[in-house]
């Protein structure tokens, strides 16, 4: 049943404290909320972590959305800034030496059926990513690999729509000077 | 500009996956509800613990005054603060029940209590109780409660002008090392006390002998109270002379530890209730340089952005975009200075 209530009336259940609620809320997100963090950390495990904690965030911060239909980009956005907590405290970790770079596991990008020349790109892709900064890099995934649009995106960072702007063309130019230099 | 790639396919999801992570979440909302309530219970269980070691006191003493009479002035229970006392003339000295102090006979004495040594009180031809000594946890200040049995007192204290003259009757409460308190500070307990004291008998003259104002003091002490007193004057309303003494406060007394948040509230008065933004803009800015409290260099890095007019504003939003990426006046700052670039 409540598999066809519209996230309105589950969230103002569970603001009410209804926990099958939250159950099914959570449920009809979390393959979005996996598909996010993973594509932002494709190289480890932290993308259950990342996904748990920010849902108990969110349900523990049910009273700060307004509107239910919001839910879902309020969601992606706490999803978002875990991961991009996430990513630079494995950055930091990578310079203190207590972490090594990992190859991105392209299975949480991308289905198996994909195209191999795309498959090849992301690989290429990701490794560049490894080595720009954290916002980079979220922008860049939520932008030209998640596919939102530049105003979701600055609604997810919580930054600026120019700031975004930049950000993406930060990384872009990377991506193109691998391209001129391999062409 | 970047689009996104085509005909990307999502990644592949487990049911199983899915059903284990929302357990996951699941266990860990009900873990913290568990901790949350166990917090609750410690802290209503502290509450309980606090309560009971403040009225116990209280209890114990008027028991004790309930059951003495003058034959048994005497009593042998010693108080819990023993003060140390030198008396001239022919005092006698007798301890009533707990924490409280007899004088009678004829001459004068010196009175002070270990715990507050500070305070002193002058004594002729009087019988004063030490009453007890709160402790006001929330200001972090000791404060030494006197009732006054019979004749006249006079207190003296050393940041204090003057002294205060009790009679007959009343019940005052003295901060530590503050000169007075104002009306607005005295609780709700004293006012209690005050109007079943006034009921009693006749009124009693309540003369508080004004203390000069620090701020008008060179010195030490001004350096002090400055911050006190301009709360005092803010509440009051005076929010150009608690603006002042905010910022005189931080300019005498940068490494006191109150300093950064004498700094935000004056930034705070000068933008909100007194329309100066250049001073505003001064403190936000010391904020920014001096404040190792991330929470406040947030706080006064929006209110900058607000102060800022565009586009020079972009540059400070941007460094708060950087800096606080899910800060909490993120919405204002971006309302302050929006985008100049078309979207």
């Amino acid at each position: 049943m409540s598999a066809n209530l519209p996230d309105g009336e589950l969230l103002k259940a569970a603001k009410a404290g209804e926990s099958w609620a939250q159950g099914a809320l959570a449920r009809r997100h979390l393959p979005m909320a996996l598909r996010v963090a993973g594509r932002i950390m494709p190289a480890s495990a932290d993308r259950e972590d990342i996904v748990q904690d920010a849902f108990v965030k969110a349900f523990s911060r049910l009273g700060s959305v307004r509107e239910g239909d919001a839910f879902a980009g309020w969601l992606r956005a706490i999803v978002v800034r875990t991961a991009l907590n996430r990513v630079r405290r494995r950055k930091l970790e990578r310079t203190l030496g207590l972490q090594r770079s990992e190859a991105a596991d392209l299975s949480q990008v991308v289905g198996h059926e994909a195209d191999p020349l795309q498959r090849a790109r992301l690989q290429e892709v990701y490794a560049i990513l490894e080595r720009v900064p954290a916002a980079d890099r979220v922008a860049y995934v939520l932008r030209v690999i998640e596919g939102l649009t530049i105003s979701e995106v600055a609604q997810a960072t919580g930054s600026g729509t120019s700031t975004v702007k930049r950000r993406v063309r930060r990384v872009e130019a990377a991506v193109s000077a691998l391209e001129h230099a391999d062409g | 500009m970047a689009e996104p790639l085509k005909d990307l396919q999502p990644p592949e999801i487990e049911g199983a996956l899915l059903e284990k992570m929302a357990l996951r979440i699941e266990e860990r909302l009900k873990a913290k509800a568990r901790r949350k309530l166990a917090a609750l219970g410690l802290g209503l269980t502290g509450a309980a613990l606090a309560a009971a070691w403040l009225l116990l006191p209280r209890t114990l003493e008027t028991t004790a005054q309930t059951a003495q009479t003058a034959e048994t002035a005497d009593a042998v229970e010693p108080p819990d603060v023993e003060p140390s006392v030198a008396r001239e003339g022919s005092l006698r000295i007798a301890r009533e029940g707990v924490r409280a102090l007899r004088l009678e006979g004829e001459g004068s004495a010196r009175i002070s209590l270990d715990a507050d040594a500070s305070w002193s009180a002058t004594l002729e031809e009087t019988s004063v109780r030490f009453q007890r000594v709160v402790f006001d946890v929330a200001a972090n200040r000791t404060e030494i409660r006197f009732e006054l049995v019979s004749g006249t007192l006079e207190l003296t204290h050393p940041s204090a002008e003057g002294a205060e003259t009790l009679r007959a009757g009343d019940v005052r409460r003295f901060p530590r090392g503050d000169a007075e308190l104002s009306e607005d500070d005295s609780s709700e307990e004293d006012a209690a006390e005050r109007d079943s004291t006034e009921d009693e008998g006749p009124r009693s003259a309540r003369r508080r002998a004004r203390p000069q104002s620090p701020a008008d003091e060179p010195g030490e002490r001004i350096r002090v109270d400055a911050f006190e007193e301009a709360q005092v004057a803010r509440r009051q309303g005076d929010f150009g002379r608690a603006a002042r003494l905010l910022s005189a406060f931080v300019s005498d007394s940068p490494d006191d530890p109150r300093a950064p948040l004498a700094s935000l509230t004056a930034g705070r008065i000068y933008m909100d209730q007194l329309g100066q933004r250049a001073a505003a803009r001064q403190r936000f800015q010391w904020n920014l340089q001096n404040d190792r409290s991330s929470l406040r260099r947030e706080v006064a890095l929006a209110r900058l952005v607000e102060l800022t007019p565009a586009p020079q504003c972009l540059r400070l939003r941007e460094r708060y975009e950087r800096d606080f990426p899910a800060g909490a006046s993120l919405r204002r700052v971006r309302a302050a200075c929006p985008d100049s670039d078309p979207p």
